[in-house]
């Protein structure tokens, strides 16, 4: 049994600004003292940046839209009016009892909300609209102990909450390995509401090219033909965003470019939206600043027509938007840009692994042959009242297709 | 089923090997389904070059392993093992090329709730040896192949509304392909268990991994307890090798397994004949094909502690392990874990052991940080009330626990 606490303030003592120097990097999580501490306002959370992003450091596995560059200006722009509350789970230092916790979890929720339709209310992890994985940050050490901290506490909120959604996790893996443990242990009900997979890029192992093994002969030398056409029109040109850039020209050219798409025609792109604009300029600024930032440019006479952007984490990143324009369609840009990168990325193997974040169906899919798997899960928060809403689940979800009033929900 | 969706075709054996014209639809696929032992002798060929270029490996299901345990286990059985093959590529021989194979069992009820649901179910056959029932699916055309196979059980499910996948990887490229499928199709689907246990991945050197697995006082304590053991003779540590008389380590292994607790509760190979004549057929056919790991701690030349693992396609599973309960305070068994932990460092050509182990198996989690997930499916074959008990199962469990109050522990 966990000797756990609940506390909805700072649980840090008064000489916490005091832990810089060698002795603070030698910590040990008492995995037996663990205490959540839950934070309700943005401002709140930005006391504890300096934890999360030691956290981040640490973690099982990352989760850039869970990181701090990323967060604060989403839970600033992005919120409206929802309210996110964040969960942040502490062990206390074994090393240095007295000293400062540390932050070994960070979860953020949605508020409590009818489950679809439910007469009972869920917890989620929170999703914002550019928000493409939910995988909450664990740190590596005391892990288990962690989590179960995070059930308990959810356990003693179960009468407010008595559902609890994974949302958009990562279904493989070392979290989604820690909750199948975590649920196995205890044979606690639960249920994969939904599971799919989306296109992963993994460095081949030596030299290899990698555009010469995904692409077949016939692919390969359309493109080619395209570039070359292309290059008829004016000089092209990739570029890549380099250390001592100033991105914010790059991140206004991309800007610019999502929203001449179909994107801004149906109201999705960043630039349809003020605040949506200045999150995506805030977090691409902050993650150039913290080294994770990489844009990539086809360009025709200077000016883009093609760019992605990507975030690092760890040993890999994520590409988190790609734009092009339209105008030269026929030509392939996105597919030229990608391809070149690609090679880019296989050659100067910074990175081992790229999640496309690209929803099922897209073209990214026949071009990296690895996948990974996006899952949903619910769990009973500690009341038999979750348990039992989660066993009959799968049953409505039989009625609702075979009513004939009702279509088969699409996917 | 969706608009557009090839259907396969079921085609029948001519007796004389060769398969029935498939038509000359280029994406269609042909079923063949066997249920004689020796029917299936013919496809061997086949059916080795699929394993060596499977998604996934398992050597469970692989003919030289397979062929034994049918030959032991499969009597009394209703067993159905459904080949699909691909008749736009001739392999080697100008037969069609095999792409999937799965061998099946019908059981008269669904056991997988803990109570027995009186419900045929199509299960991927388990015998008592086997630790992972994953199908062989080629690498090629491997989309095709699980759409064949699903569209073939939904035509020929032989009455049996439920289709159960046992022991199948929770993660990698079968279990991506089974998910794309079944949002693809509409399957419902259902995960009925779900656990991860140990898995071996070597790390930069065994001396990182060890000292990354282990604290520093228990790494002390096994170093003590070799020298100690060391004492009481000459300690030594051996590997088959391809030369080796095979004979030897499989007798040697069977009795030292005998002599240990699993004997003296009736639950080693050598208690049963067919367990024992499963083994040592498998183990030597894995010999003669290279896939056979057998590792022994010897104290004065005599056998305290076996290992016996096999190899798949750049993967391996831990079989099996014995010691002697003698040298039990000597931790026998850990000692030569760890000694299999060094050589696997040096071996290029496996890069994962599966521990094959129980979840919470202590030893081996305690060595091996590493996890891996393992599931058990069950999904409607198309046939009614497949839906609806797949639906149901959940509901089912949770009256169980609360009625019966069964199932709450694992």
């Amino acid at each position: 049994m966990l000797n756990m606490t609940v506390t909805e303030r700072d649980p840090r003592p008064d000489c916490e600004a005091a832990t810089a120097g060698p002795a603070a990097s030698r910590r040990k999580v008492d995995e037996q003292r663990m205490s959540v501490v839950v934070v309700r306002d943005a401002e709140t959370l930005a006391s504890y940046v300096r934890d999360w992003d030691g956290l981040a450091a640490s973690a099982i596995e990352p989760n850039i839209f869970y990181e701090s560059w990323m967060m604060m200006p989403a839970l600033r722009l992005l919120a409206g009016g929802e309210s996110v509350t964040v969960a942040l789970v502490f062990a206390r230092d074994m090393l240095n009892p007295s000293g400062a916790p540390i932050l070994c979890g960070f979860f953020p929720l949605e508020a409590p909300r009818a489950y679809r339709g439910f007469p009972a209310r869920a917890r989620r992890l929170w999703k914002h609209l550019h928000c493409y994985l939910c995988t909450p940050l664990i740190r590596a050490e005391g892990a288990r102990a962690t989590l179960s901290a995070f059930f308990e506490w959810l356990a003693s909120g179960s009468k407010e909450a008595p559902l609890m959604e994974f949302t958009s996790i990562a279904g493989e893996g070392p979290f989604r390995r820690l909750l199948v443990d975590y649920l196995a242990e205890r044979a606690r009900l639960h249920f994969v509401s939904d599971s799919r997979t989306r296109p992963m890029f993994r460095l081949a192992p030596g030299a290899t090219c990698y555009v010469n093994t995904a692409l077949s002969g016939k692919h390969k030398s359309e493109l080619k033909r395209k570039e070359k056409r292309l290059a008829e029109l004016g000089r092209i040109e990739y570029k890549s965003l380099e250390a001592g850039d100033d991105p914010t020209a790059w991140i206004d050219d991309f800007l610019q470019l999502e929203a001449s798409g179909w994107k801004g025609r149906s109201g999705s792109a960043f630039n349809c939206d003020e605040a949506q604009a200045k999150f995506f300029a805030s977090s691409a600024q902050s993650a150039f600043r913290e080294g994770r930032l990489r844009m990539f440019a086809l360009r025709l006479d200077g000016r883009a027509i093609a760019q992605q952007v990507y975030m690092t984490a760890g040993s890999g990143a994520f590409a988190f938007k790609v734009a092009f324009d339209e105008a030269y369609a026929r030509f392939s840009p996105g597919m030229l840009l990608e391809v070149k990168r690609i090679d880019h990325l296989q050659s100067n193997r910074e990175i081992e692994w790229l999640d496309s974040c690209a929803a099922p169906g897209n073209y990214l899919s026949n071009l990296w042959p690895y996948r990974r798997t996006i899952e949903t899960v619910l769990v009973g928060a500690g009341m038999g009242k979750g348990d039992f809403i989660i066993s009959l689940l799968p049953l409505l979800r039989w009625l609702k297709r075979s009513t004939p009033f009702r279509r088969p929900a699409a996917r | 089923m969706i608009a557009g969706a090839k259907k396969a075709e079921t085609i029948v054996e001519t007796g004389d090997g060769a398969l029935a014209a498939p038509g000359t639809a280029a994406k269609k696929m042909a079923v063949v389904v066997i249920e004689r032992i020796d029917e299936l002798a013919r496809y061997v060929e086949q059916w080795e070059a699929l394993a060596a270029r499977a998604l996934e490996p398992n050597p469970f299901y692989e003919p030289w392993m397979l062929m034994p345990a049918l030959r032991a286990f499969g009597e009394g059985r209703k067993l159905k093992l459904v080949l699909i093959f691909d008749p736009t590529r001739l392999g080697s021989s100008q037969r069609p090329a095999l792409r999937g194979f799965f061998p099946l069992e019908i059981k008269p009820a669904y056991e997988g709730l803990g109570t027995k649901l009186p419900l045929k179910t199509l299960s991927l056959w388990r015998h008592k040896y086997c630790y992972i029932c994953t199908p062989l699916v080629g690498g090629e055309r491997a989309r095709d192949t699980i759409e064949a196979f699903f569209d073939w059980i939904e035509r020929e499910n032989f009455g049996c509304p439920l289709m159960e996948l046992e022991q199948i990887p929770g993660e990698g490229p079968f279990r991506q392909l089974l998910v794309d499928h079944f949002n693809m199709s509409g399957r419902l689907s259902f995960v009925s268990e779900s656990f991860t246990r140990a898995l071996f991945r070597p790390s930069a050197s065994a001396e990182d991994y060890l000292s990354a697995a282990l604290p520093g006082i228990r790494r002390k304590e096994l170093r003590r307890l070799e020298k100690r053991l060391s004492e009481t003779g000459r300690l030594e540590y051996s590997e088959l090798g391809p030369g080796a008389e095979v004979e030897g380590w499989i007798s040697e292994f069977l009795e030292l397994e005998a002599i240990s607790w699993k004997g003296q509760e009736g639950r080693a190979l050598l208690s049963k004949p067919e367990d024992r004549d499963f083994f040592t057929e498998a183990a030597r056919s894995a010999f003669r094909e290279g896939r056979l790991m057998m590792l022994s701690l010897r104290l004065d030349g005599r056998p305290i502690a076996y290992k016996c693992n096999f190899t798949a396609s750049g993967g391996s599973f831990a079989f099996k392990i014995a010691y002697d309960d003698d040298y039990a305070r000597f931790s026998p068994g850990v000692l030569l874990e760890v000694e299999n932990i060094r050589r696997m460092h040096d071996r290029i050509d496996v890069e994962w052991m599966d521990s094959c182990a129980d979840p919470d198996n202590f030893m081996i989690n305690r060595l091996w940080p590493g996890r891996l997930t393992i599931q058990s499916m069950v999904v409607a074959t198309g046939r009614m009330p497949g839906d609806f008990v797949v639906s149901s199962i959940p509901m089912l469990k949770w009256l169980n626990r609360k009625l019966l109050g069964r199932g709450a522990d694992r």
